[in-house]
């Protein structure tokens, strides 16, 4: 009888986790697939399993298709390659060399996370495009006779790569600066030279969040709807998204077999994350112990100011190019440029839309729901990914693949078609939340959990568990072990994981483009709308203020995380 | 830390400062003159002499103080005669504004749920409008003088109508094109000078865009669309951002909607439309009563006001094509537009369009090589 007690109450925090990620993650999932095996979408009260084919999926017998899936796999595989290359190589700079400004570098590497990519793709698509843009304006009246297109593969495929390249910054910069030195200093006092225990001892150890970091970036850009809408579109380059959205658009709309391109998607991307999980599971990368964290600095020599420059190239290319173009545009009292010279003319330019703009109800309404399900939809995402992390990792709760294969299964479903099923299925739950703020906080939560569970595990990995259990061996309870012992030391995780989903949640459009009612706008929703209704200018002047309220939440946060490590050390 | 957040704030403050300093508003001009019509409500809702409410409707209406109204339409546009409506009648209209197909999706999912949350829906299509009529959105409803509309203007004994139409035509950038040689008629889109300075709106962005194309072909005869697919045009995904491109100056010539360039050029862009020789075509925008209306009289009271003199001139201005015939045409940028029985105003009958869509859709995305 006290067994099977046992065995009830070993199970129950399993079972709790599994309630809440089926309702976040499976239901909607179902109903997806529901839609890609139906001719109708399925809509409450009309709801059946009758009339299921295989119909739907004869969509990949399409040229246009099977285009998409080969743009979708360069693209993603070409940007998560170059984005890898540009976090890492940031990431290494600022944790472990004597480059010079490594406040800058560290700066420079999270920054263009304040631009989400949307905004990214609105300003380069204002920088980059071949009849008028700054940048070609700017080389022809130095006599160039350069013209930079951004609407082709390389102009895709470097945009995405800039604004995804701070995931990897990251993951890999918390990876290399809690790293033990003692595997380093073992390495050299046997006679390893430091580019050989770089390569043999330090970048291992890296490994799970490079790799990580890799899978995460290739399925987001894989994913990626408005970079491939502003930059893909007009080059005629479709990917799987932008034709994802096409098919949803399409009129009569085709929604079934959206779903079912997102399901082979899903499919695609499952087995990624399930390769991925065997790489990391099977070995042990135990870097944090309890003795003390002070790793070495490689000293670059001639190669100091280089590595300092492409820094400064990165963050002028990512930050500093866009932001010039969206305040510009945003000014601008005429959509048309002919020369750079115009815009110096009196009248040119003038603060009053963005004066009107910042006090206008919409704009406030916006950036305070946008605030607001980002804060709550951090806090959650990350107290729910570290239950998860906990039970898969330290627990040997059976069913704990399962959890995990459903926290990251998210990844690999496109955010807008996870909309479309939230919608449903929180039509269909007889709970009083559509419509309101929460039923925004819920998709966010169920959006961005893998990169939640993903940061709260890469961190849970590198924390010794014996910590806790001598804790628990000396008499501690365990809860008290996990609040005295493993939290703190995951402290630097758990604050990256928190202020990644905070700047998530608040750059996310696609999943609440079905969810949103006047009264729940958020501010992506605002730009997209203006977007869409070819309003460049109210789009740059919200992406500009939008870059502002998600920089001062950065601000915030990492003053809070900061006060949390200086306070505990 | 604390010095990093001064020095941040204090970088803020020189945008900020500057604000304050140059807030010139540009030259723009207001497309709606809201505050023109004369507004008189001692007994129900009188506009410019007009009866458009009686006292019971209208009492009631104010009673219920505000409505909800779902919008597939142009939202700057939508606003503009939100803003009429509330200021002719003091009530508040809350808008969910998504473009026509997620709008579909989302108004028969609420209706599946019994959730509507809309008491007036306005989309463009037919299509859609029928597949909400029946899916049971929608409830019958007699905007005063009812009996005088045709069936092309009431449908399904008023629980729908066509409120006003879109004009689809083609403009040009001004700077880059002199109006001397803009493009007179469709065919001219075909010269060589066009090959590649030209944008279009891909075939599947919506009924507006079906229209165009029926239009094209039914009018401009079966050789246009390849003709114009041989000049290299640049194609976008929504007619906004061929607009938007055009205004940018990254296209010189593209095809695009009256009201939207009306906007566009209120907004200092250099952009002006043609009326062709071989006319436009007129897309339909409907607008109904839902059954699940919590604000009865208040829905009512919008859609007795859209179908009023005083509703259509707000479309007129903003410049749609007025629904009821007995509302003349507008004038348009300086240029009057032609009359609906001019035949250079072509609306494609509904079920006409339906018909013919999946086989136009095919041959277009064929000639165009596009998704």
């Amino acid at each position: 009888m006290s067994t099977l007690l046992i065995r009830i109450r070993r199970g129950l925090p399993t079972s709790v986790l599994l309630l809440i990620l089926g309702v976040l993650v499976i239901v909607p999932m179902l109903f997806i697939a529901l839609a890609a095996f139906s001719s109708e979408t399925p809509r409450p009260g009309s709801i059946g399993l009758s009339g299921l084919s295989l119909d739907n999926f004869a969509i990949f017998g399409s040229s246009q298709a099977l285009g998409a899936v080969g743009n979708s796999l360069l693209v993603a595989g070409s940007a998560s390659v170059l984005a890898l290359a540009i976090g890492c190589g940031l990431a290494f700079l600022a944790a472990r060399t004597d480059t010079p400004g490594r406040r800058f570098l560290y700066f420079a590497g999270i920054a263009p996370m304040f631009l989400p990519s949307l905004v990214g793709a609105l300003a380069w698509s204002l920088l980059g495009s071949p009849a008028t843009g700054f940048l070609n304006l700017l080389l022809h009246s130095v006599g160039l006779n350069i013209t930079v297109n951004i609407y082709s593969m390389p102009g895709l495929i470097m945009v995405l790569a800039l604004y995804y390249a701070p995931y990897a910054f990251l993951l890999v910069h918390g990876a290399l600066s809690l790293m033990n030195p003692d595997l380093e200093e073992a390495a050299f006092v046997h006679g390893g030279t430091r580019r050989r225990t770089l390569r043999r001892v330090t970048f291992p150890l890296a490994l799970p969040a490079v790799l990580g970091s890799g899978i995460l970036i290739f399925a987001l850009t894989m994913e990626n709807f408005p970079v491939a809408q502003v930059i893909g579109n007009p080059a005629q380059i479709d990917t799987l998204p932008s034709f994802i959205y096409r098919l949803m658009n399409a009129s009569p709309s085709r929604g079934n077999e959206a779903a079912a391109v997102a399901i082979v998607l899903t499919g695609v991307l499952l087995i990624v994350t399930a390769i991925q999980q065997r790489a990391v599971l099977r070995r042990k990368f135990t870097t944090v112990t309890g003795k003390g964290v002070k790793p070495k600095k490689v000293p670059l020599g001639r190669w100091r100011l280089p590595a300092f420059a492409a820094a400064v190239l990165y963050f002028v290319l990512a930050v500093v190019l866009p932001l010039g173009a969206l305040l510009i545009a945003s000014l601008q009292n005429s959509p048309y440029v002919a020369s750079l010279g115009q815009l110096t003319e009196p009248g040119a330019l003038s603060f009053y839309a963005l004066g009107e703009l910042i006090t206008s109800d919409d704009f406030l309404q916006a950036a305070r729901n946008s605030v607001l399900t980002a804060v709550l939809a951090g806090l959650i995402g990350t107290a729910l990914s570290f239950g998860l992390a906990y039970t898969v990792y330290r627990t040997g709760a059976a069913g704990r693949r399962v959890l995990e294969f459903a926290a990251m299964a998210p990844l690999a479903v496109p955010a807008i078609v996870l909309g479309l099923g939230l919608l449903w299925t929180w039509l269909v739950v007889p709970l009083p939340v559509y419509g309101t703020v929460v039923v925004l906080i819920v998709a966010f939560l169920a959006v961005f959990l893998p990169q939640s569970y993903r940061g709260v595990s890469a961190s849970i990995l590198q924390v010794d568990r014996d910590l806790e259990d001598s804790a628990v061996l000396l008499g501690a309870h365990r809860t008290k072990a996990v609040t005295k012992v493993t939290l703190p030391l995951m402290r630097v995780g758990m604050v990256s994981t928190l202020l990644l989903l905070l700047m998530l949640c608040m750059r996310e459009l696609s999943a609440a483009l079905f969810l949103f009612t006047s009264d729940t706008r958020l501010l992506s929703i605002l730009i997209f709308d203006n977007y869409d209704n070819g309003a460049m200018q109210g789009a740059a002047s919200v992406s500009l203020l939008y870059c502002g309220v998600i920089g001062v939440i950065a601000l915030l946060a990492k003053s809070l995380g900061a006060r949390t490590v200086d306070g505990a050390r | 830390m604390r010095t990093r957040l001064r020095y941040a704030l204090t970088a803020l403050t020189v945008p900020l400062a500057l604000a304050a300093a140059s807030c010139a508003a540009p030259p723009s001009v207001a497309v709606v003159d809201a505050e023109s019509a004369t507004v008189d409500t001692s007994d129900g809702l009188v506009v410019d002499g007009e009866r458009i409410a009686d006292a019971e409707l209208f009492e009631a209406a104010r009673a219920e103080g505000s409505l909800s109204l779902y919008s597939g339409y142009v939202e700057n546009s939508e606003k503009q005669v939100i803003a009429a409506f509330e200021r002719d009648t003091g009530i508040e209209v809350n808008l969910v504004r998504l473009v026509p197909n997620r709008l579909a999706e989302r108004v028969l999912s609420e209706q599946g749920a019994g959730r509507l949350g809309a008491d007036v829906v306005r989309t463009s299509d037919y299509d859609i409008a029928m597949r909400m009529y029946d899916a049971g959105v929608f409830t019958g409803h007699d905007v005063p003088g009812a009996d005088s509309l045709d069936d092309t203007v009431r449908y399904r004994d008023g629980a729908f109508y066509r409120v006003f139409n879109p004009l689809y035509t083609f403009a040009y950038n001004t700077v880059l094109v002199d109006p001397e040689d803009a493009p007179t008629s469709w065919e001219g889109l075909t010269e060589d000078r066009w090959r590649g300075h030209l944008g279009i709106t891909q075939v599947g962005a919506g009924g507006s865009s079906l229209t165009l194309t029926r239009f094209q072909e039914e009018r401009l005869g079966p050789d246009f669309l390849p003709a114009l697919a041989d000049q290299r045009p640049r194609i976008f995904d929504s007619s906004s951002a061929a607009l938007e491109s055009l205004a940018r100056g990254e296209v010189s010539v593209a095809t695009a909607v009256v009201s939207s360039v009306n906007i566009a050029a209120a907004k200092n862009a250099p952009v002006d439309f043609v009326v062709p020789e071989e006319g436009m075509a007129a897309y339909d925008y409907f607008v109904g009563k839902t059954t699940s209306a919590r604000h009865e009289a208040a829905a009512e009271l919008f859609l007795d006001w859209n179908l009023s003199q005083r509703g259509q001139d707000v479309f007129r201005q903003i410049g749609e094509f007025p629904a009821r015939s007995d509302v003349s045409p507008p004038e348009i940028l300086g240029q009057q537009l032609p009359a609906a029985d001019s035949g250079l105003i072509v609306r494609i009958p509904p079920q006409e369009l339906i018909d013919a869509a999946e086989a136009d859709q095919r041959r277009w995305l064929s000639l165009f090589g596009y998704l």
